[in-house]
């Protein structure tokens, strides 16, 4: 049985330093939810709370409709997987797989315990090593036993602690797409952590993008990447170009004014903030359309990478900003360094942030979190 | 808003352990002070101390004990790295065989070293007769300084063959490989990478050295007659004080304990200017030695190990011969052991093992809740648990014995002459040891395995159990057969504790070489030697890494 998840004002201290202040977020039933951010932001904490293994400070907990603030862990009906896999070594692989099993308030008859284990092997396909013990096994094949081991149970929730940072790229690659299958037709409801941001779309229904100790975003891969609530969440997730910029109002239309003389005119902008201020604007380097003549920013090519399908060019704009322009590859043209460039921006792409950073001003953003926080 | 939580098992374990250490350390050690300080009338007085520090037939012995502690400390150390060096960077014929006869010169009881080398080379020694009849050479005389120091350094210097060549191993070759790279020799290698890199092993050794040097007191009992060193003054105050207070004894364990409580900040003081840490991927490699290299190299290694067995071999060969009377007759025979199977069958060698066994059971369950605690679960509580389970490490094993039977003589608890206070003794003697190697055992194991079981359904305990018990085992083995043979072959703490009743293997070894029934206590230390020598091979047989932890 899966359960929704809802946490209100949370709250986490070590003696005097506070890591989460006031923390609310809701998971939806059947959901694979991930905790994003850079390290130390509290995402690790956050999950070991629902977990039970960190003292919860403050705030309350629900599975469902059951408060599990003072549950014991070992009765939260939680599936874990551990950053190293926290594989028992002295016990064989089918032995990990049934420990919990033998655990269970309630025991399964042993034949039954016995398919129960075996069936998790086989989905995991972990089975033909079902009598060999973990030193024996690869990082990847440890990893399939964590998880079946976690699986097996039949937990209300699974989570799972950057389960991928010990393996190597392709290998990550690989097992974040069997996770991906494994919840979908287990249907658990999946807290997951981690720091990639590449690896948090990939698998996420969705992401909520965490630092120090608060919630920036929560919403599906795409609302943040194309939409992010803030200026953290705009850099922290793929990569941008941040330039500054100025917003004027002129006969009821927002002009914006970039990087010393670049105009372009909004009108996705929200209505609170239609009045002049200064912006900052987050470009991606796809989002720029490069030029060798006409109108735009002037800017002169440092260098160039060719990367197959694409390919990145750093450049000099002309009031000193660095940017990195990707285009892709065409046949003929590289652009030799040195040579002078015109930069245009897709204008419906763009994102306008307030000065310090905290809002964007542009219409369409999705962010779940103020919805938690209320409620 | 704190919620208040129940009182789980862990809280439980700590109060119960602090209660045990306020019970059998805290207060034995205030008894101990309280003795000291109180005169002959009854009143606060510091007549003892006084008395200690202005004659010289007391603080004398405070000097005899450096001398011999350092001399040792010297010796073993220079013997002992040059072994491990020679052993852990060379190739070299036989050796297993070194490394277990290293490890069993070390474990073998205290004094059978010393008795032994009596029987060798004393007055009446074999070969003392032998080379002065055939030759007419007279051998130095072996009582004293000497023979104190050559006894403790043979048993001794192996430790710290044991201990460098740990160190040794995790030594990166590439370390070694970059030094050459830059044009270092092979002998300045040693001065300025190899010894620097130890530093850290080394200290420990010669701290653990001189400790055991300073707080020997059988060895120099036996073979040092008018050499005397503070333990053995401790041990006749307290045997010469007939009556049932013992304020001086007790005013000489203080001294004691204030001495190599000093010893202990010193080491510890320079341990912190050498401490980092090393992880080796790839061991050091040997090297084939030019062929008058290894001549020496083999004949070093086997000397020193050779000298080192010497004795027990010569008391296990004295072990057959004839005797009467307490004097060896020519030929041979099984009579000596006769008769001491006919002493020891019906109390000393139930009494091993019974008392053994129940103090390396509760030696072993308690240094595996102690470290738990001091690594997974840190508190106040448990850090003042942490520092504690240290302090028997700095007291010598008389003091202890001394501490025990003042606090419990009399009072609501008497257990003097009983085995609950040789079991009280032999854990609080070998706990800390015990502790250290669980606790380094413990902090290899990552917290999340235990979490994973929790997360499974196991409570907290059954966890314990299940998964992180079993995961400590084998590195608890190692440990465990080394304090059971510690346990059996102790002396200085159980002279002063044991009454008839409870007499052991060493004790009936030790009470046979004072009345002078030669044969039989070399038939019985032939004995003890034989189950120390079991023990240790039993475990090599089954253990993995064949790591041995002190």
């Amino acid at each position: 049985m899966s359960v929704n998840i809802r946490i209100d004002h949370a709250r986490k201290c070590y003696g005097s330093s506070v890591i989460i202040k006031d923390l609310s977020v809701h998971i939806r039933e059947g959901e694979f939810f991930t905790l994003l951010g850079p390290s130390g932001c509290g995402k690790t904490t956050l999950l070991r709370m629902i977990a039970g293994f960190n003292s919860i400070e403050g705030g309350d907990f629900y599975f469902n409709d059951t408060r599990i603030n003072d549950i014991d862990p070992s009765k939260r009906r939680i599936g874990m997987v551990f950053q190293n896999y926290a594989i028992f070594p002295h016990l064989s692989v089918a032995d990990n797989v049934m420990f919990g099993l033998k655990n269970q308030p309630v025991r399964l008859p042993k034949a039954q315990m016995k398919a129960q284990a075996e069936k998790f092997m086989q989905l995991m396909h972990i089975d033909e090593y079902a009598d060999r013990m973990p030193e024996r096994l690869s990082g990847g094949q440890q990893q399939r036993v964590a998880l079946a081991r976690a699986l097996v149970i039949q937990p209300d929730v699974l989570l799972m602690d950057e389960p991928l940072s010990n393996l190597d790229a392709k290998l990550r690659v690989e097992m974040r797409e069997t996770i991906r299958e494994i919840q979908r037709s287990v249907g658990i409801t999946t807290v997951y952590v981690t720091h990639d941001q590449e690896e948090a779309m990939a698998v996420s229904d969705r992401i909520a993008v965490m630092n120090l100790g608060e919630i920036q975003q929560i919403g599906a891969p795409k609302a943040i990447y194309q939409r992010p609530a803030n200026l953290f969440v705009a850099s922290f997730i793929g990569r941008t170009n941040l330039l500054p910029g100025e917003i004027r109002i002129v006969d009821g239309q927002a002009e914006l004014t970039v990087s010393g003389g670049y105009r372009m005119t909004m009108n996705n902008l929200l209505a609170s903030e239609m009045h002049d201020q200064k912006v900052v604007v987050s470009v991606r380097p796809e989002e720029f359309i490069l030029d060798t003549d006409g109108e735009g920013v002037r800017a002169t090519v440092d260098s160039s990478t060719f990367l197959g399908l694409n390919m990145h060019y750093f450049l000099t704009l002309e009031t000193g900003e660095h940017v990195q322009v990707i285009q892709e590859a065409e046949l003929d043209s590289v652009l030799p360094e040195g040579s002078s460039v015109v930069l245009r921006m897709k204008q419906h792409k763009l994102n306008i942030f307030c000065e310090d950073g905290s809002r964007n001003l542009v219409r369409g953003v999705i962010n779940d979190a103020a919805a938690c926080q209320e409620g | 808003m704190k919620q208040k939580r129940p009182m789980d098992v862990w809280q439980i374990i700590s109060f119960v352990i602090l209660g045990l250490y306020a019970l059998f350390l805290i207060l034995p050690m205030f008894q101990l002070l309280r003795n000291s300080v109180v005169g002959a009338d009854g009143q606060f007085s510091l007549e003892y101390f006084k008395e200690f520090f202005t004659k010289e037939y007391y603080y004398g012995t405070l000097f005899n004990s450096f001398k011999v502690s350092v001399a040792v400390t010297a010796a073993s150390l220079v013997l002992g790295i040059l072994f491990a060096y020679f052993y852990n960077l060379f190739e070299m014929k036989g050796k297993a065989l070194l490394h277990t006869l290293a490890i069993l010169c070390s474990m073998s009881p205290p004094f059978i070293g010393a008795y032994s080398w009596i029987q060798m080379f004393g007055r009446g020694g074999m070969f003392t007769k032998f080379f002065s009849s055939m030759f007419g050479i007279k051998f130095p005389d072996i009582y004293g300084f000497t023979g104190i120091v050559i006894v403790i350094t043979c048993q001794l210097f192996p430790l710290v063959f044991l201990y460098i060549t740990g160190a040794l191993r995790n030594i990166d070759n590439s370390l070694i490989e970059a030094a050459s790279g830059l044009g270092c020799s092979s002998f300045k290698r040693f001065f300025v990478v190899i010894l620097p890199l130890c530093m850290p092993t080394i200290l420990a050794a010669a701290l653990l050295v001189f400790m055991r040097a300073f707080a020997d007191f059988a060895t120099p009992l036996l073979i040092g007659k008018g050499f005397q060193t503070f333990p053995v003054l401790i041990y006749n105050r307290y045997v010469g004080e007939t009556s049932m207070n013992h304020n001086f004894a007790a005013a000489l364990s203080v001294i004691g304990i204030v001495v190599t409580a000093a010893i202990f900040l010193v080491q510890k003081f320079a341990t912190t200017r050498f401490s980092f840490t090393m992880n080796a991927l790839h061991s050091i490699e040997t090297h084939k030695p030019r062929r008058l290299t290894s001549i020496l190299i083999h004949f070093y290694c086997y000397a020193v190990v050779g000298i080192a067995m010497l004795p027990q071999v010569f008391v296990a060969w004295q072990s057959f011969r004839k005797c009467r009377g307490g004097v060896f007759q020519p030929g041979y025979s099984l009579d000596s052991y006769r008769e001491a199977f006919g002493k020891i069958m019906k109390r000393s060698l139930p009494n091993t093992f019974t008392i053994g066994l129940a103090s390396l059971a509760l030696v072993v369950l308690l240094a595996i809740l102690i470290a738990y605690l001091v690594v997974r679960r840190s508190n106040a509580v448990n850090n003042v648990i942490d520092t504690l389970s240290m302090v028997p490490y700095i007291i010598p094993g008389a003091v202890v014995g001394i501490a025990l039977v003042i606090t419990f003589n009399d009072g609501p608890m008497v257990l003097t002459g009983t085995a609950a206070i040789m079991v009280i003794a032999l854990i609080i003697r070998r706990l800390p040891y015990t502790i250290r190697s669980s606790v380094a055992i413990l902090q290899q194991i990552p917290l999340s395995i235990e979490e994973a079981a929790i997360s499974l359904g196991c409570s907290k305990l059954k966890a314990f159990f299940t998964v992180t018990v079993p995961m400590m085992t084998n590195g608890i083995m190692s440990g465990a057969v080394i304090s059971w043979i510690t346990i059996i072959t102790e002396l200085s703490t159980a002279i002063i504790l044991y009454s008839v009743r409870t007499e052991t293997l060493t004790l009936a070894i030790y009470t046979n070489v004072v009345q002078g029934n030669d044969g039989v206590a070399s038939a019985i230390a032939t004995i003890l030697l034989a189950v120390t020598t079991a023990s240790l091979l039993l475990f090599m047989k089954f253990s993995k890494n064949k790591e041995i932890a002190f």
